[in-house]
C-alpha cells in the first residue's frame, strides 16, 4: 500500500477513528494524541497487514491498543477497565446520551460504538477487539442491558 | 421508546483532531523505518564472528571436544532407524504384530472381528454382537473395561496393580484369565462412522464393551457392545433435527429477544444468559453435524433399509509393568450393515469343526440380512 492510498483510507476512517478513540478516552484531546501515535506505528509497521482488506480493523486495532497504553501511563496501575470519573460531553454533543454513553463500562460502551455507529460485525468486533465472538455476544447484550438501567428502564432504540 | 444515536452522543469530530490526523499523515512518511545496508555494522558483525571462530577452533584443537564430536555424530548417523510407518502414513495402524517391531512389518492381524447381531429399536436402543477372536493362540482376549489399575492414587509410586475381571473372578490378569500362559489382548470400542471410516461420526451417549464367554471356546472371544443415542440411526430424526434448525432465527436481535424473555428477576440470569448465548453457537455446530449426518444416512442406506456403519476400535497388548495399559493401542475398523428399519435379533451358535471354531449364525437366513462383513485394514490396505 503506497503513501496516498494509506492516507487516504486513514481520512475515510478519520470519524470512525475518533469515535472508537473517545469511546476509550472520553477527552477529544487525548483522543488526538492516541490517533496521531496510532497512526504512525500504523504506518511504520504496514508491511504486517497481509490483506489489505483487514485495514479498518487492523488500524482500530492499533487506536484501541494505544487507547489503553493511555489509561494505563494516565492511571498508573493495572487497567481495569473502568473509568471512575465520567468526562464532559463535547460542547455539541447529546449531553444526555453521552452521559449515558459513559456511565456504562468502557468494555460495554466501545461495542455499542463499534457495532451501533461503525456497523461492526460480530466477527469484526470479534477480531478487533481480540475476543471470542461469544464474548462480543455477551458484551453487546450486557451493554444493552446496563444502558437500559442507566435510562431507567426506558426503551433503546439505536439510531 | 428512546432513540439513541450514538454518533450525536459523541458529538462532531473537532477541527484540532481532523488537522492532527491531516499532518501526521502528512509526516508519517518520513518516519517509514527503512531496512537499509549499513556498511559499518556490518563489518562489525563480520569482525564478531571470525572472533568466535577463531575461539571456537582453538578450543576444539585443545580439547577432546573434536574427537567426541565427530564420534558422537558418526555413532548418530550409523544408527539412525527410518521412521516408523504409522509416523508416515497417519494414524490408523495394523491391529496386530510385535509391538516393538516397526508397523510396516507386519505381515499378519493378529485378532478378527466379526458382526454377529445387532439389535435396533428406534428411540429404544441398539445393541451389537461381534466376537473378536485372536488369530494365533498365544493371545486371550477380553473387553479393555474389564481391566482396571488399583494404587495409592500417587502418580510417583510404582505400587499400584491391575486388576481383571473375569468369570474366574477379580484379581491379577493372569490369575483370572482362562489360561494365565497367554498374553492378553484387551479390546476397545471407541466410536461408529456412517458408509466409510472418514464418514461423520455416529452420536452416542455411551459405548459400553463387554466380554462373554462361550462354554468349550478355546479363547474368550465373545465380546458385546451396546451404545444409546440411537435416534441417529434414524434418518427422520436427522431430518427433523435440521428443520428445526431450519426454523431457528439466527439473528441476533432474535436471540436478545430470547434473552429477553427470561427476565430480570431470576437468580443467576446473567449465567443463564451466558448459557443461552453459547447454545446459540452450539446450536449451529449440532445442526452442522444434523445436517451431514442426514446426507450420509442417506447415501449408505441400500433400498432394503440397511445402513452401512463402521465400527472403530482399539486392540492393546497388555503390559504387566505398565501402569496406563492403554498408551500402545492400535486401532482397526470393521464395516457391517444393520437394518434401521424394524427389529431384527439374530442368535450365533458357535460350533467346533474340523478346521476350529465356527460362528455361523442361525437362522441361516440371518446371515444374509446382516451382511456383516470383516475389515481388518494394516498399514498396506490388504484386508
Amino acid at each position: 500500500m503506497d503513501e496516498v492510498t494509506f492516507a487516504e483510507k486513514v481520512t475515510a476512517l478519520e470519524r470512525s477513528l475518533y469515535c472508537v478513540a473517545m469511546g476509550y478516552l472520553g477527552n477529544q484531546h487525548d483522543c488526538a494524541d492516541a490517533v496521531q501515535e496510532a497512526i504512525i506505528k500504523a504506518w511504520q509497521s504496514l508491511d504486517k497487514l497481509r490483506q489489505a482488506d483487514y485495514f479498518k480493523t487492523w488500524i482500530t486495532r492499533i487506536v484501541i491498543n494505544e487507547c489503553l497504553t493511555m489509561l494505563r501511563k494516565k492511571k498508573r496501575v493495572v487497567l481495569t477497565e473502568s473509568f471512575p470519573d465520567l468526562p464532559t460531553p463535547p460542547p455539541d454533543a447529546d449531553a444526555g446520551l453521552f452521559d449515558a454513553l459513559f456511565e456504562m463500562d468502557v468494555k460495554y460502551r466501545i461495542v455499542i460504538i463499534l457495532h451501533y455507529r461503525d456497523g461492526y460485525t460480530l466477527e469484526e468486533m470479534s477480531k478487533t477487539l481480540g475476543v471470542p465472538v461469544s464474548t462480543v455476544k455477551t458484551r453487546m447484550f450486557r451493554a444493552r442491558k446496563q444502558l437500559q438501567v442507566i435510562l431507567k428502564d426506558e426503551e433503546v432504540c439505536f439510531t | 421508546m428512546r432513540e439513541f444515536n450514538v454518533d450525536k452522543a459523541l458529538g462532531q469530530t473537532p477541527m484540532e483532531f481532523r488537522v492532527r490526523l491531516q499532518n501526521t499523515l502528512h509526516s508519517a512518511k518520513t518516519q517509514k523505518k527503512r531496512r537499509t545496508f549499513r556498511p559499518r555494522g556490518a563489518a562489525m558483525a563480520g569482525f564478531v564472528a571470525l572472533q568466535l571462530a577463531v575461539v571456537l577452533l582453538v578450543l576444539v584443537q585443545f580439547t577432546d571436544l573434536e574427537d567426541g564430536l565427530f564420534k558422537r555424530l558418526g555413532l548418530y548417523h550409523d544408527n539412525l532407524q527410518p521412521p516408523p510407518q504409522h509416523m508416515t502414513t497417519g494414524p490408523e495402524g495394523t491391529v496386530g504384530g510385535e509391538g516393538t517391531a516397526p508397523i510396516n512389518e507386519v505381515k499378519e492381524s493378529i485378532v478378527r472381528v466379526q458382526m454377529l447381531r445387532s439389535e435396533y429399536i428406534a428411540g429404544d436402543y441398539s445393541a451389537l454382537e461381534f466376537y473378536a477372536v485372536p488369530i494365533n493362540d498365544i493371545y486371550e482376549i477380553h473387553a479393555a473395561k474389564e481391566l482396571y489399575t488399583r494404587s495409592d492414587n500417587n502418580a510417583a509410586a510404582d505400587d499400584f496393580e491391575h486388576i481383571l475381571d473375569t468369570d474366574k473372578g477379580k484379581g491379577d490378569p493372569q490369575d483370572v484369565m482362562y489360561d494365565g500362559t497367554r498374553t492378553l489382548l484387551l479390546f476397545d470400542c471407541s466410536h461408529f462412522t456412517v458408509g466409510t471410516p472418514e464418514g461423520p461420526e455416529l452420536p452416542s451417549n455411551n459405548l459400553y464393551t463387554s466380554s462373554a464367554t462361550e462354554e468349550g471356546c478355546p479363547v474368550n472371544a465373545y465380546l458385546s457392545l451396546k451404545f444409546t443415542g440411537t435416534d441417529a440411526l434414524s434418518a427422520q430424526y436427522q431430518k427433523d433435527l435440521t428443520d428445526l434448525a431450519n426454523k431457528f432465527d439466527w439473528s441476533l436481535e432474535s436471540v436478545y429477544k430470547h434473552l429477553d424473555s427470561y427476565g430480570d428477576q431470576t437468580t443467576g440470569w446473567m449465567e443463564e444468559s451466558q448459557a443461552f448465548i453459547d447454545l446459540d453457537v452450539q446450536y449451529k455446530a449440532s445442526y452442522e453435524r444434523a445436517k451431514a449426518m442426514e446426507e450420509a444416512l442417506a447415501l449408505y442406506t441400500d433400498e432394503n433399509g440397511m445402513l452401512t456403519l463402521v465400527m472403530h476400535y482399539y486392540v492393546t497388548r497388555y503390559d504387566a509393568a505398565e501402569r496406563n495399559v492403554f498408551v500402545n493401542q492400535q486401532s482397526g475398523t470393521v464395516s457391517f450393515a444393520i437394518s434401521t428399519d424394524s427389529y431384527h435379533d439374530y442368535q450365533i451358535q458357535p460350533t467346533q469343526t474340523p478346521q476350529g471354531w465356527s460362528f455361523t449364525p442361525t437362522p441361516e437366513p440371518a446371515l444374509q440380512t446382516l451382511n456383516s462383513t470383516v475389515e481388518l485394514t494394516d498399514s498396506t490396505g490388504s484386508r
